[in-house]
């Protein structure tokens, strides 16, 4: 708003500024200006030769002209004044004519002048509302101190993230070296190494895993993946081997499959691979996390050989992961009073409720809207939400057990 | 907000330079006195419109606005102040803005201080001005707008040329474009003068300080660029006939043309057509390097970025100024009378001589620049136009008119006796062969050399010898010869100092190409070489943090053949955001010439490659220039030129009676 008013300002003045000889001609009477041009012109002309002539007698005086050059050069002079004084009589004859019409031009003129100044800085303002951002604010680095801090505490988080990691790491190597029958331990240490982005050491503690597992699907799908992270993406043969044998496997680790698409396709044969992810994607749950980079997968591929996919793929779309907050509303929550924070986290757990009402496919979101109602202390509405949880779930056993034990960790009332 | 209102000023100024380029012709042909007083108020508005928006764009630089799009390409927070603010004009868009703000600074200029001129003519000189305006800055606004915004800008920009971050570059394109925009003055006095059909002396007294301006910034602008060429990239060289080094001094030459030719038109009602044509052909060339560099028609360190539209759009307005402006010349001028008669030796025929030189100096210039391009359009051939050809086109070029430079102004108008003027030229006939002599028995050679001191010479000591005749230097006594110099005009002082300038250049040139040695070399910290009987020790090599880059430094030691201890310190430099390396070479500077040390990379046994070079005289080339810019600014600053305030109150006077 301010800037439209500045803006406007700026224009009046503009106009102002111009038009202003317009004003003071109405003011005054009707002027005789054109008159005296001629007179002022001749002045002007005059005013040359007069300093010409001065010119010659200070040559004379430092003696560059001698008395007989400097007459000659003084009745060329004399000549030109004469010349000039012709010429400007001839024109003021010629005007004459003109002359007589002016009485009537002031009025015609101003109304011109008025009639062009305002279209032209029309049109510029039409021409800026259709460049310029008016609205934008200025945006000096120094008033960009939040960002800033934003990113360094992202950076901070991240560091913080890694230390924690590293800890974890010397920690399970520790007791591992005490007692390296501990599978979960053998599994921790990988999966912390491998979010280190240190696939190569991971490696040999999936494959402690695998090992004593008893060579079990899952471990050798991660160990899989940290050999081919180590390769950087490549599938070379070994990891091809520990796909193979985990196939046989009773593993429904998708990265199995996932990986053994990626083998395919490394090997030049896309429709293979095509046709390993449209099972896998099929099969999959479908809030499962990774399903829309498979489907992404799958229609890159398909769209990148030809290949006709129509009709093939159930998940027709990839489903929309599950909204958790975003950044924005994350930042938003940090400058909040506890009021309004609390009133943010219900709204978003309304929210959540809400959607499972109409989607109630959804374990994971229900877990989510139980341990919620529990943080906000509402454990009357997490144990509706756990009753509503089993009802839509009844007929799988695994996951009921699972609502159990999360009801019980987080002491919901289950009877 | 302040962004906003920089992008509103630069578009009003758009519309403003429209009206500018109809309302006063309007004004003029009609004779109407409301509008022959809107005409100059509309070129004030329009400089005062450009300004604010350069300000503005100044002033996002300063607080490193990344909204704005030309910020956040060519600038970075890490960057010191000045090159934040230098920044500015480093780069296409703002270098363009920074153009037609000196454009427009020109004509409120001319707006503010020609109220003594006739006003139909100040109003058809502001027209043109605001047609060329107008071309400009549209071209701005659709083709390189600088207040292009985005919404989510980065933290942080990409950051300046290293190049360019240099204190001699970053005042270069500044007086660079005030010489370019300044001839646009001299060409809208020609434009308007062929339209309104006269050319007398007063035009030329108007037109001379406006050329002469120009003239100082152009000089001044090449000067310091071939100064930062020799001592930033780091190869000695301070020339390189680049198109974009000739397509600056195309123009120098025909504005130096265009000044003589219009004393000849202030003092002898001549030459009126011939210096109408210079004053359109200055600013053409002007164009011309304009479109040279941002066409990408070449490749140099000069060419910014490049852009089909903005090339084509360029030669639109390059074929509508040029095109237009001469088209007028061949239709209006043969109705121009001419005036005072004159014989071939006089002051005249001198200064017709210098016109037809510099005229063919320039026309070579534009072939060698040209036809490379056209070459290759038409053929697809590649060929590199050199200093071969323009050593051997300019030699011959100069030499005459080196050699009548001092007799012109010993000449009297109309007629002159060649046998006289010689006489007084004796003195500088013998100060010229007792230099050869002394340098042949000093130096022995080579032939150029002796050649182009001779020359050196006689020029300076015959312009010396010019200005003391009129002082009656030795002739009377010392105290009326001061009398005497303090009453010459200062214009002749003006006169000295530029020719003795062009001298010293001369002799700074020959003096550098005859004389320098260079040696390339691998030294470890502690080992010596020897060059022109000068021994150069690396003595030190370190590293340190700039503001904005990493350095590494070496120190060497150079004993001279007097036993004089000198320390230089050339760096190279890396500049962290831009990733660019820079040398910054380690100068000496004397009398006598320049020592020169420019540190390389480290070869494969660890040793440093170094550069060395003796130079002799070659400081003289800038002060050479120095004293040409000192002799144009003594010119520009002879009261003569200020002619019209007795008019002025003659007037209000006049104006006052028919009131009563």
């Amino acid at each position: 708003m301010t800037i439209l008013i500045v803006l406007g300002a700026i224009t009046l003045l503009v106009a102002g500024f111009i038009l202003w000889p317009v004003y003071q001609q109405r003011n005054k009477a009707v002027s005789s200006s054109s008159d005296d041009a001629p007179d002022s012109e001749i002045e002007r002309d005059l005013a040359v030769y007069r300093d010409q002539l001065s010119e010659i007698d200070r040559d004379i005086d430092r003696g560059v002209l001698n008395v007989e050059q400097a007459s000659a050069a003084r009745i060329e002079v004399q000549r030109r004044i004469l010349a000039a004084d012709q010429r400007i009589k001839t024109q003021t004859v010629n005007d004459a004519p003109n002359a007589a019409v002016n009485p009537s031009a002031p009025k015609t003129t101003s109304a011109i002048a008025i009639g062009l100044v305002t279209v032209f800085l029309l049109g510029g303002i039409g021409l800026y509302l259709e460049l310029g951002n008016p609205g934008m604010p200025d945006r000096p680095i120094a008033s960009r101190v939040d960002e800033i801090n934003a990113i360094r505490q992202a950076e901070t988080i991240n560091d913080d993230r890694e230390n924690v990691l590293k800890r974890a790491v010397s920690d399970l190597s520790q007791k591992l070296i005490e007692n390296p029958d501990n599978l979960q331990g053998w599994e921790l240490l990988g999966a912390s190494l491998m979010a280190l982005g240190r696939p190569e050491e991971a490696q040999t503690a999936f494959l402690e895993a695998v090992k004593l597992s008893n060579r079990d699907g899952d471990y050798l799908a991660m160990y899989a993946e940290s050999l081919i992270r180590s390769d950087n993406g490549q599938i070379n043969a070994i990891a091809r081997g520990v796909l193979k044998e985990a196939e046989t496997t009773q593993s429904a680790d998708p990265r199995i499959q996932y990986y053994l698409g990626l083998a395919d396709a490394q090997d030049g044969n896309i429709a293979a691979a095509v046709d390993r992810w449209i099972a896998l994607a099929n099969g999959a749950p479908a809030d499962a996390g990774w399903l829309p980079m498979v489907v992404t997968r799958v229609k890159d591929a398909a769209l990148a050989q030809g290949i006709d996919i129509e009709g093939r793929l159930k998940v027709a779309e990839a489903p929309a992961p599950m909204a958790g907050p975003s950044d924005e509303d994350v930042r938003a929550a940090q400058q909040m009073t506890p009021q309004e924070r609390q009133d943010m986290i219900l709204s978003m757990v309304n929210g959540l409720a809400e959607r499972l009402e109409t989607e109630p496919n959804n374990p994971d979101g229900w877990a989510r809207l139980m341990q919620a109602y529990m943080v906000l202390g509402k454990p009357d509405e997490a144990r509706a939400a756990y009753k509503q949880a089993i009802n839509v779930f009844s007929d799988q056993p695994e996951l009921v057990d699972r609502f159990d034990t999360l009801a019980k960790e987080s002491g919901i009332d289950t009877n | 907000m302040i962004v906003e209102i920089g992008h509103y000023a630069l578009i009003l100024s758009l519309v403003i330079a429209i009206a500018q380029s109809t309302i006063p012709f309007l004004a003029a042909s009609r004779r109407d006195p409301v509008l022959l007083m809107i005409a100059p108020r509309l070129a004030i508005t329009c400089f005062a419109l450009v300004a604010t928006s350069f300000v503005a764009l100044t002033y996002a630089y300063v607080t490193s606005d990344f909204s704005v799009v030309n910020v956040l390409a060519n600038s970075h927070t890490s960057k010191p102040l000045i090159y934040k603010i230098t920044g500015v004009w480093a780069n296409h868009e703002g270098s363009m803005l920074l153009w037609v703000m000196i454009l427009t600074l020109f004509g409120g200029a001319v707006a503010a201080f020609g109220r003594n001129l006739p006003p139909s003519l100040l109003a058809r000189v502001l027209g043109v001005m605001g047609l060329i305006g107008a071309g400009f800055i549209l071209f701005i606004v659709l083709t390189s707008n600088p207040f292009d915004r985005v919404l989510n800008p980065p933290l942080d920009g990409e950051g300046m040329n290293p190049l360019l971050q240099d204190p001699g570059i970053a005042i270069h394109p500044p007086f660079l474009y005030l010489g370019y925009v300044g001839f646009s003055v001299a060409f809208a006095f020609a434009v308007a003068a062929l339209i309104e059909g006269r050319v007398d002396p007063a035009w030329a007294r108007w037109v001379r300080p406006w050329t002469l301006a120009a003239w100082v910034f152009l000089t001044a602008g090449i000067g310091l660029g071939s100064w930062w060429a020799y001592y930033e990239l780091g190869w000695g060289g301070w020339w390189f006939w680049d198109p974009v080094e000739n397509a600056s001094f195309m123009p120098w030459l025909a504005g130096t043309a265009l000044l003589h030719s219009a004393i000849v038109v202030e003092k002898r009602d001549a030459l009126k057509s011939w210096t109408i044509f210079l004053a359109i052909l200055a600013f053409s060339f002007s164009l011309l390097g304009t479109f040279l560099v941002r066409s990408g028609a070449l490749t140099s360190v000069h060419a910014f970025a490049t852009d089909p539209t903005r090339g084509v759009f360029i030669l639109f307005l390059l074929f509508i100024a040029v095109g237009g402006s001469l088209t007028l010349y061949a239709w209006r001028a043969p109705t121009l009378k001419g005036g005072g008669l004159f014989q071939p030796i006089s002051r005249e025929g001198a200064l017709v001589f210098n016109n037809v030189l510099l005229s063919i100096a320039a026309a070579m210039v534009l072939l060698g620049t040209l036809y490379p391009l056209l070459l290759e359009t038409v053929t697809g051939e590649k060929i590199s136009v050199g200093a071969p050809f323009f050593n051997a086109t300019f030699v011959p070029i100069m030499t005459p008119l080196i050699i009548a430079m001092a007799f012109g102004p010993l000449m009297p108008w109309k007629r002159a006796d060649l046998l006289g003027v010689f006489n007084k030229l004796r003195i500088a006939l013998a100060a010229t062969v007792v230099v050869v002599l002394i340098t042949l028995w000093i130096s022995g050679g080579p032939a150029f050399a002796l050649f182009g001191l001779g020359l050196a010479t006689w020029l300076f000591v015959g312009s010396i010898l010019e200005w003391a005749g009129r002082i009656k230097l030795f002739r009377e006594p010392i105290e009326v010869s001061l009398r005497r110099m303090r009453n010459l005009p200062r214009s002749a002082h003006g006169t000295m100092l530029a020719h003795a300038g062009v001298a010293i250049v001369v002799a700074g040139i020959t003096g550098s190409q005859a004389w320098t040695e260079e040696a390339v070399q691998s030294l470890s910290v502690g080992e010596s070489a020897q060059i022109a009987d000068h021994t150069f020790t690396l003595s030190d090599m370190r590293e340190y943090q700039g503001p904005n880059f990493v350095a590494r430094q070496a120190e060497v030691t150079i004993t001279t053949p007097d036993e004089r201890i000198l320390i230089l310190t050339p760096e190279k430099r890396v500049y962290t955001v831009e990733g660019m390396p820079t040398t910054e070479a380690g100068i000496h500077s004397s009398f006598t010439g320049d020592i020169y040390a420019v540190i390389g990379d480290q070869d494969e046994t660890g040793k440093w490659i170094t550069r060395f070079y003796v130079k002799p005289m070659i400081p003289w080339m800038w002060a050479g220039g120095l004293v040409m810019v000192l002799g144009g600014l003594m010119s520009l600053s002879d009261r003569r030129y200020r002619i019209g305030a007795p008019t002025r109150s003659h007037k209000s006077a006049a104006k006052a009676v028919p009131a009563e």
